[in-house]
C-alpha cells in the first residue's frame, strides 16, 4: 500500500503544481511565489541567472492587500558596472570585456554558494538564494502597529579580488529595493609614495615604502523595463524635493515665501522625449500609466529614489559620455540591454548594430505614452580603510523604488 | 528541469498523463535537455562544421536561454550560444531554435570584443601555470611548498593593454594572482590559453 501511496502523492503534487505555475510565465524554483503572511499582498516575479548581467528578474507582478494584481516590471536587471580608480585608471567594465580589456560578466563569474551562506533562506540553485524575512515595522501609529516582510534573490559573484553582493528585494508594500554589496579584497593596492596622493596607505606609518589603496567610484547602472500595468501608455516624470535654485537664497526664509518655490513639487507634465538627468540636489521620478488611475482617479505609478554613498564627480572623458546621467528614459528596445559595450557577444547575436551605450539610445523618441525603459545609476566612492584588509567588511549601494499612487491608501490595509 | 530531485520515472509518468508538462514556461532557463540539443544542433549545422574542420581547439563558453522579443506571442524556445576557436582565435555566436523543428538561425564569427572567461578556462590557465617551472620557482621562492602550491586561491582576469607585438594582443590570455590566507603573493602569470605558454609578467603600475 506505501509502495503504491508514494508515486500517487508526487503525482498529485506534480499536477496540482501545474496551475499555478501555467498561469504565471516560469516555473519552480525560477518562479518566487509569495504572499506575506502580515499584510496578505503578494509577489510574484521570475529570476534568471545570465551570463553577462548576473541575476535578472522577468515579470514582477504586486498585488495590493484589495486583492488587485497588477505588473510592475517586465524585466529589472544590472546594467553595466563602472569602476574607476584615481586619478583615472584602471577603469574597470565589470559586465564585459571592453575596451581596454579590464574585466567579466556578473553571470559567468557567479559563486556556488553554502548553505549556511543562504540561512535562513534556500539555495533555489546553487548559485542563487531566496529568504523571506521579516522587516520590523510596516507602519506604526499610537499603539497600533503592522509589521512587514520582504522577499530577496541574491547572488555573490567574484570579479577579481572584488566579490559583489548582487540583491533584489520585494517587499510586502508594493516596494522594491536592488542593492550591490562590495565586499572582497582591495583590487589595486600600489606601491610607493608616489600613490599617497590617490588613496590610503595601509602599511606601517614607519615602514620604508608605503602600500596605498587607491580610492575609486562603484557606479552601478540599472536597466528597468517598467511595464506598469501595460507595456503601453507608460509615461514618466519629475519630483522635486525642493524647487531647485541655483545660488543661496537671499534670506534663510525668503526662498518659501511663495507657492512652488519650496515643498515638494511635481513637474507639470509627463516627460516628451528620451532624456538623461542628474539628482542634484535632491530629485526623484515616477513612471506612470497614463490610462490606469486608482479609487481616487489618480494614475497609478512607482518612484524610484536613491540609498546612494555618493554621486558621480564629473570624472568624465572624451569615450565615455555615457558616464554624464544619473537617469535615463528611452523607449523599449530588446537590444538595448546595456548601458555601455551593448553589442555582441554581451547581448544576444543578431542585436549588431544596435546603439553602444545609453546615450546613443536617447535620440528623441517620444517617451509620453511609450513603452519606456528607466537607467538608474548608483554610486559608491570607496576611500579605503585600514579594515579594508585582509578582507573588505561588506558596503552596499542601492537605490528605492516604491508605489506613488498604486492605490488610493497604504497598500498593506484592507 | 520539471520537478528537479524527483525521480525520472515519475517525472516521465507525469508527462505522459499530463501532456502540457512537456512545454518550458517562456521564462525558464533552458533546461539541461535543451542545452545538450543546442551544442548538438550547432556543431551539425554546416556552416559551423566548415569552420571547424581545421580547428584543433573549440569550446564552447556558454549557452543560454535567447530572450525572445516582447511582441512575440508564442514564441519558439532558442538558445544563445557562445563558443571559442582558439586555432584563429575567433568567437562564435549562434541563435538556435530548439524543439521539433531545430535549427541554427542566426551565426556569426568575429575577432572583437573577446568574451567573457568561463569556468573552464580559468581552470585550464590555473592548471598550465601551476605547470610552469617559472612559476614554480616564484611560488617556491615566496615560501609556498610545492605541496601548497595547488591549494592557493586563484584570481583570474583578462590581460590588460597588451601591446601589438604582444601575442595577447590576439590571443586568448588570463592574468592570474595567487592568494594565500593572508593575502596576494607577488606573482603575476600571463597564461595564454591560444599558444598554451606561460609567461610572468611585472605588475603595471599607472
Amino acid at each position: 500500500m506505501t509502495r503504491l501511496r508514494l508515486p500517487l502523492v508526487a503525482l498529485a503534487w506534480m499536477l496540482s503544481a501545474l496551475p499555478a505555475s501555467a498561469q504565471f510565465f516560469c516555473s519552480p524554483p525560477f518562479l518566487v511565489d509569495v504572499t506575506f503572511a502580515p499584510t496578505l499582498t503578494r509577489w510574484r516575479f521570475c529570476w534568471e541567472m545570465r551570463p553577462t548581467e548576473g541575476l535578472v528578474i522577468n515579470q514582477a507582478w504586486y498585488t495590493d492587500r484589495s486583492g488587485v494584481e497588477r505588473k510592475v516590471l517586465h524585466r529589472a536587471s544590472l546594467a553595466q558596472l563602472h569602476v574607476v580608480y584615481h586619478p583615472g585608471r584602471p577603469r574597470f567594465r565589470d559586465l564585459t570585456l571592453g575596451l581596454p580589456p579590464s574585466v567579466w560578466g556578473m553571470g559567468t563569474l557567479a559563486l556556488n554558494l553554502a548553505g549556511a551562506e543562504c540561512s535562513p533562506g534556500v539555495l533555489v540553485e546553487p548559485r542563487v538564494c531566496r529568504v523571506v524575512s521579516d522587516r520590523g515595522y510596516a507602519w506604526k501609529s499610537g499603539g497600533s502597529f503592522q509589521r512587514g516582510q520582504e522577499v530577496s534573490v541574491w547572488s555573490s559573484s567574484q570579479l577579481g579580488a572584488y566579490n559583489y553582493i548582487v540583491k533584489w528585494t520585494f517587499k510586502d508594500d508594493g516596494s522594491i529595493e536592488p542593492i550591490v554589496g562590495s565586499t572582497g579584497e582591495l583590487q589595486v593596492v600600489d606601491s610607493g609614495a608616489q600613490f599617497l596622493p590617490y588613496g590610503q596607505r595601509v602599511n606601517p606609518e614607519g615602514a620604508a615604502t608605503p602600500l596605498v589603496a587607491r580610492s575609486h567610484v562603484h557606479n552601478v547602472y540599472y536597466r528597468l523595463d517598467f511595464d506598469i500595468s501595460t507595456d503601453v501608455n507608460n509615461a514618466v516624470e519629475r519630483l522635486f524635493a525642493y524647487t531647485p535654485h541655483f545660488g543661496p537664497p537671499a534670506s534663510p526664509t525668503d526662498a518659501c515665501v511663495n507657492w512652488g518655490e519650496c515643498g515638494h513639487s511635481v513637474q507639470p507634465g509627463p516627460f516628451p522625449t528620451e532624456l538623461y538627468e542628474n539628482d542634484w540636489p535632491f530629485m526623484s521620478w515616477r513612471v506612470y500609466n497614463r490610462g490606469v488611475f486608482n479609487a481616487d482617479g489618480r494614475t497609478i505609478g512607482y518612484e524610484l529614489f536613491p540609498l546612494s554613498r555618493d554621486h558621480w564627480d564629473g570624472r568624465i572623458i572624451n569615450d565615455e559620455p555615457w558616464s554624464r546621467g544619473d537617469f535615463y528614459v528611452t523607449t523599449f528596445n530588446g537590444c538595448e540591454l546595456l548601458a555601455f559595450d551593448n553589442f555582441p557577444p554581451y547581448i544576444p547575436a543578431g542585436c549588431a548594430g544596435t546603439a553602444q551605450d545609453v546615450l546613443a539610445m536617447v535620440s528623441g523618441q517620444n517617451v509620453n505614452g511609450a513603452d519606456v525603459v528607466l537607467w538608474y545609476v548608483t554610486r559608491f566612492t570607496h576611500l579605503p580603510r585600514d579594515e579594508d584588509q585582509p578582507v573588505m567588511p561588506i558596503e552596499y549601494t542601492g537605490f528605492h523604488m516604491q508605489p506613488r499612487s498604486w492605490r488610493h491608501q497604504t497598500t498593506t490595509l484592507p | 528541469m520539471l520537478f528537479p530531485g524527483v525521480p525520472r520515472p515519475l517525472r516521465l509518468a507525469a508527462l505522459l498523463l499530463c501532456p502540457a508538462l512537456w512545454a518550458q514556461l517562456p521564462y525558464d532557463p533552458l533546461t539541461p535537455e535543451e542545452t545538450a540539443q543546442a551544442e548538438s544542433v550547432l556543431l551539425a549545422d554546416a556552416a559551423v562544421k566548415q569552420r571547424l574542420a581545421n580547428e584543433t581547439k573549440f569550446r564552447i563558453l556558454y549557452i543560454v536561454r535567447h530572450e525572445f522579443d516582447k511582441s512575440e506571442e508564442a514564441p519558439p524556445r532558442r538558445a544563445d550560444v557562445l563558443g571559442y576557436l582558439y586555432t584563429t582565435d575567433d568567437t562564435l555566436s549562434a541563435v538556435v531554435r530548439l524543439g521539433p523543428d531545430p535549427l541554427v538561425e542566426a551565426l556569426s564569427v568575429f575577432k572583437s570584443p573577446k568574451p567573457a572567461f568561463n569556468r573552464d578556462e580559468v581552470t585550464e590557465a590555473t592548471r598550465l601555470a601551476l605547470a610552469d617551472p617559472g612559476v614554480r620557482a616564484g611560488l617556491k621562492a615566496a615560501g609556498i611548498a610545492q605541496e601548497a602550491q595547488s591549494k592557493l586561491r586563484v584570481l583570474s582576469w583578462p590581460v590588460e593593454e597588451a601591446s601589438k607585438n604582444d601575442p595577447c594582443a590576439r590571443h586568448r590570455c588570463v592574468a592570474l594572482a595567487f592568494h594565500t590566507a593572508t593575502g596576494p603573493v607577488n606573482l603575476r602569470p600571463i597564461v595564454d590559453l591560444s599558444a598554451q605558454r606561460v609567461s610572468l609578467s611585472k605588475e603595471k603600475l599607472p
